[in-house]
């Protein structure tokens, strides 16, 4: 990948994600003032008032009473300021999606990210591409276990949990990619569960649905036939689908028809071609240990077969 | 301390008229050797073992710390796989929670607050020691589960379904750490039940409430948080149990159940957790500032005020672990609203601490630099945690490595800096001998440079996106750097620990001797030898403040002459009741979840066709014998006041007899119910159902079986009027069951809260 993703709360490219950065800016520079005003008290009283030997005791003071209710009633102040621009911030970052049908939907998997599109009926997985300038609202549900929804560049985090299906909401301003996470503990490979937003024109969104609503491209070369007939013979299909074959209803792992579209493999773990694929398949324990596909024992040539025919399914 | 006049102060000889209030121990001393420390019941003794038991823990946390840090020194790093690294982190939070942070506040407690209000001993010596027992045979369980093929690797908060048996099919380390944190909190509860009683009946003549030495106070509230929230952890592990192990669904959505529930759950005792960590680390801090400061405490009563605020308000502040759950608006403002309150008893405080350092003439022993530290650093988490309290601000950085950076700045930089300054402080009393202060200044700088470096970055990490608990990281910008720099940190802060046990090793035998009051403090531990003899003090010196080795020294400028307190009542509460009220408050906190849950779980619960078992009339009999059973156990009461002891006995048997008969009726239905079929796995209302009636049943077991023994004490003619507290508190607990057994009727058997679920 050439220049890095953004995955910086602070460089927003989305008014819900600016929201909470300007307020989080703002609460920033309130504590940083409550901060200095303690460390002037102690490093006042660290500079001025050294024990000297021989000098006795100092004046007893026990207390003061009108200090100690103006020390309560500022910082209570300043709670109230912070409720209050919080509740605010609250209403940008995360409107009310009343009853409206999701965009998207984001289903957290041990360890990856389908991203089901409702309205067009497809399913990807690792990249969720939307259109600059249209909300959208997404749907986080789970597969499993708890997952967390993160893309610190674009909106809020939000947890996906069996039975508890949450929203947000999506307004891209910028064209590019956005590097996400999942960011609640989910088991062995919570770290490679990685995800990406990409922000496309209007009309580049339009030719990338329009190719991810085609069905998977047919084998044409006989190394490619040779591919997909080792995917028939492993069993692949249990777990993986490829629309336009007979692999088509499994939902365990990653919805394999345009694979050769992606950008990367294994939840953000290794970039997807050729010679990732292979490596993939030959040994999955070993790039992604206790990940939830088997490594098959297959030969180079056999490798090298499926690994031409899914990187043709673009 | 160079101060002459000061030195003077404890040599003084104390008035003879201040005689302690305890009987003296029939012991003299402790066998010898190592027998002296197993057997032991001395406050003193125990303290120590629960300080060297998690000095022990801190240095096993510390190394899987640094394993981990090791592993995140560079991307894509190949130290530690993801199952090891998962285990690591989960065994360093709750190593770090459970056997280090809360055993060494224990322990401080344990041997300091007998000595500040001038006991002889805690109320019960045999439960503590029991108590402390918990800590190792808890921890050797919970490590036992790497020999069964892992250590627990779901984290510290095991979030379900994550932590149940779909998702963990060959291991048991899930069960080896819910059973572990059972015993470890009947242990914490045990102590804290000690603490209570302790504080609030043995306090020397003179000691009243507000004269109490703040960390006294902060042991106090510690305890009384403790026996409230520890039930809510207990409920929800007894719960997970019943999932893994009885096959129940509570916290499986693809089953009916619930996740959100466990959080809830998890973190109504996590965040009151917080705080008893907390709460003894500012206890300790407001001992060191004040004698250093060579000041009284700036504010006493705001500092006890928000001591108690902080102790209620921590009850109600548990959802902001869960604002990005999506519970809603309202929740997530409620407890936006609650945790921000928070923060304004936690400033007083900080202004407590600071305030009482102006004006003052600062000695800068290690003691006092780990101290002023522990303020700066404090402020730093505290502050972090309300840009977290703002829940907008949480939604983006909760879960990433700001929160880390933000909780080590409270429980690092703030706890532990504070039981290292109260380390300082207090080991000369423990060991009649000065901590090195040369070894000391390093310890302190490299602490302080070695926290802030690994911590510190932490809070950049976060705000770049660098999430939690990943055990490596994609090659980001500034992430490599960042983490190799927080990890150098870590590496000098083991460093730095290092030192520390160094110089406990080398000062306990040969540092300076520390003679009664090395610095000159003012609280009553101070007023004995060091360490104290087995029964604490030969003389009390006389208690007319809140400082009475001040008072001593400078009779002219006493404290009770210049700012004079409340005087001494003489009343103190009865050590048996308090007990029992205390163990009543945990079972009923307890008991309230399971029928929380009972109610979350059958509210709009499709109909059961279990309930068409249960008989309401039958139950209702049991149940309003083992009411009337409370009645007769007043009758009973009655009666050994005026010292009938025959028909004392009579209605005792009576009593006994009621909640026998009302076991009886629980087993009876349970058999009816088992025939039938209905599982406690059958649905969700068999399993609440048993829960509850289940644990309920089993309490009323325990009722009989105290009484019965009473029943022996008494037919024996053991159970004089003197001992008729011994009785009174066994009454709270029956009339506990009792009433209990009301409100499980009512909400069971007659559904007044119209839950559905009802037969079909």
């Amino acid at each position: 990948m050439s220049a890095q993703p953004n995955s910086n709360m602070f460089v927003p490219a989305a008014p819900e994600a600016r929201a909470i950065a300007d307020a989080f800016t703002l609460s920033l520079i309130v504590c940083a003032v409550i901060f200095v005003f303690v460390v002037g008290i102690v490093g006042y009283a660290l500079i001025k008032n050294r024990a000297k030997p021989g000098t006795g005791e100092p004046p007893q003071v026990y207390g003061n009473h009108k200090l100690e209710v103006t020390l309560t009633v500022i910082p209570f102040l300043i709670c109230v300021a912070l409720f209050i621009v919080s509740w605010r911030t609250a209403n940008a970052a995360a409107p009310d999606p009343g009853d409206a049908e999701p965009d998207v939907i984001a289903r957290g998997h041990q360890w990856w990210w389908e991203f089901e599109y409702p309205k067009e009926n497809f399913r990807a997985a690792y990249e969720m591409h939307l259109p600059l300038g249209r909300p959208a609202l997404v749907r986080v549900e789970s597969f499993d276990v708890i997952h967390d929804f993160w893309v610190p560049a674009l909106t809020r985090k939000i947890d996906a949990i069996p039975g508890h299906p949450n929203h947000v909401t999506i307004t891209p301003e910028q064209l590019g990619r956005f590097e996400g996470t999942c960011a609640e503990f989910c088991g062995t490979q919570h770290a490679w569960m990685r995800f990406q937003v990409v922000v496309d024109s209007p009309a580049d969104y339009a030719t990338w649905v329009a190719a991810q609503r085609r069905p998977g491209a047919v084998p044409t070369t006989p190394i490619q036939l040779q591919g997909y007939e080792l995917f028939s013979k492993y069993t692949c299909g249990n777990c993986h689908s490829i629309a336009g074959t007979p692999f088509d209803s499994a939902r365990i792992a990653p919805d394999l028809t345009h694979i050769g579209s992606r950008a990367a493999l294994g939840g953000g773990l290794i970039p997807q071609n050729l010679y990732t694929i292979m490596a993939w398949m030959g040994g999955t324990q070993a790039i992604k240990p206790g990940c939830h596909m088997p490594t098959f024992p297959l030969t180079n040539a056999e490798l090298a077969a499926i690994a031409n025919y899914l990187g043709a399914l673009q | 301390m160079n101060d002459a006049s000061l030195a003077a102060a404890p040599a003084a000889a104390p008035p003879a008229d201040a005689e302690c209030g305890m009987p003296r121990h029939d012991a003299t001393d402790h066998a010898p050797g190592f027998l002296g420390w197993v057997a032991t019941v001395d406050h003193k003794r125990v303290g120590i073992l629960y300080i060297v038991t998690a000095l022990f823990f801190l240095v096993v946390g510390g190394c899987e710390a640094l394993a981990m840090r090791y592993q995140l020194i560079k991307p894509a790093n190949t130290f530690a796989g993801p199952e090891a690294y998962n285990q690591l982190f989960t065994m360093h939070g709750t190593t770090m929670i459970f056997m280090v942070a809360m055993p060494i506040a224990i322990g401080l407690g344990n041997y300091f607050v007998p000595l500040m209000i001038g006991a002889r001993d805690v109320a019960f010596p045999r439960l503590n020691a029991l108590g402390y027992w918990t800590l190792p045979f808890g921890a050797l369980l919970m490590h036992y589960s790497f020999v069964t093929g892992g250590a627990p690797d779901v984290g510290w908060f095991s979030y379900a379904p994550l932590s149940e048996r779909p998702f963990q099919e060959v291991r048991y380390a899930v069960d080896y750490w819910n059973l572990s944190l059972l015993l470890l909190g009947v242990g914490s509860v045990a102590a804290a039940v000690n603490l209570i009683v302790t504080t609030l009946c043995l306090r020397a003549p003179g000691m009243t409430m507000m004269r109490l030495p703040p960390f006294v106070w902060s042991m106090l509230i510690t305890s009384f948080i403790v026996i409230m929230a520890m039930p809510a952890l207990n409920a929800a592990l007894v719960m997970l149990l019943t999932d893994r192990w009885l096959d129940a669904a509570y916290f499986l959505p693809q089953r009916g159940g619930n996740a959100i529930i466990w959080q809830h759950f998890f973190w109504i005792f996590g965040h009151p957790e917080v705080y008893i960590l907390v709460l003894p680390a500012f206890g300790a801090v407001a001992e060191v500032i004040p004698v250093f400061s060579r000041k009284p405490l700036f504010g006493y009563s705001f500092f006890v005020g928000a001591t108690m605020a902080i102790g209620l308000l921590s009850l109600l502040v548990w959802a902001h672990h869960m604002f990005a759950v999506g519970l809603g608006r309202a929740a997530d403002t409620f407890f936006m609203a609650s945790t921000l309150l928070i923060a304004i008893p936690t400033g007083i405080k900080v202004f407590n601490w600071s305030f009482t350092m102006v004006g003052g003439k600062l000695v800068l022993s290690t003691a006092m630099c780990f101290a002023v530290a522990f303020v700066i650093q404090f402020v730093l988490g505290g502050l972090s945690g309300v840009t977290l309290a703002m829940f907008p601000v949480d939604w983006q950085v909760t879960d990433s490595y700001y929160v880390v950076a933000h909780f080590h700045y409270v429980i690092f930089g703030g706890i532990i800096f504070g039981l290292f300054s109260g380390a300082y402080y207090w080991f000369p009393k423990m060991t009649g001998r000065l901590l090195g202060e040369t070894l000391g200044k390093w310890h302190f700088w490299l602490t302080l440079i070695g926290f802030n470096l690994t911590f510190g970055v932490q809070h950049i990490l976060g705000i770049l996106g660098m999430p939690r608990r990943v055990y490596t990281y994609p090659d980001f910008p500034y992430w490599r750097e960042l983490n190799l720099i927080s990890t150098i940190g870590a590496f000098v802060l083991g460093a730095s620990t290092l030192l520390f046990v160094v110089n406990l090793w080398r000062s306990r035998r040969r540092g300076a001797p520390a003679g009664n009051n090395p610095w000159s403090a003012w609280t009553l531990e101070w007023a004995t030898t060091s360490p104290p003899p087995h029964d604490n003090f030969r003389k009390l010196p006389p208690i007319k403040s809140r400082r009475p080795l001040w008072d001593l020294a400078y009779p002219k400028l006493a404290d009770w002459l210049v700012a004079p307190t409340a005087d001494d009542t003489g009343a103190r509460p009865n050590p048996n009741r308090i007990a029992m009220a205390s163990l009543v408050i945990t079972e009923a906190t307890f008991f309230l979840l399971l029928l929380a849950a009972f109610v979350i779980y059958n509210t709009e619960a499709p109909p059961t066709a279990a309930r068409s078992v249960l008989d309401a009339t039958r139950a209702g009999v049991f149940t309003a014998g083992l009411v009337i059973s409370s009645f007769t156990f007043m009758a009973a009461l009655r009666q050994h006041a005026a010292g009938h002891s025959k028909s004392f006995l009579s209605w005792l048997c009576v009593t006994l007899c009621l909640g026998t008969l009302f076991v009886a009726g629980t087993a009876w239905e349970y058999y009816e119910l088992l025939s039938a079929g209905f599982v406690l796995s059958y649905d969700l209302f068999s399993t609440t159902f048993f829960t509850v009636t289940g644990f309920h049943a089993l309490h009323v077991a325990a009722g009989i079986a105290l009484l019965t023994a009473l029943w022996l004490l008494g037919s024996r003619g053991r159970l004089t009027t003197a001992r008729h507290a011994k009785l009174q508190s066994a009454g709270y607990y029956w009339h506990f069951v009792s009433v209990l057994s009301v409100v499980v009727y009512g909400l069971v058997y007659l559904d007044v809260l119209k839950l559905g679920g009802g037969a079909p």
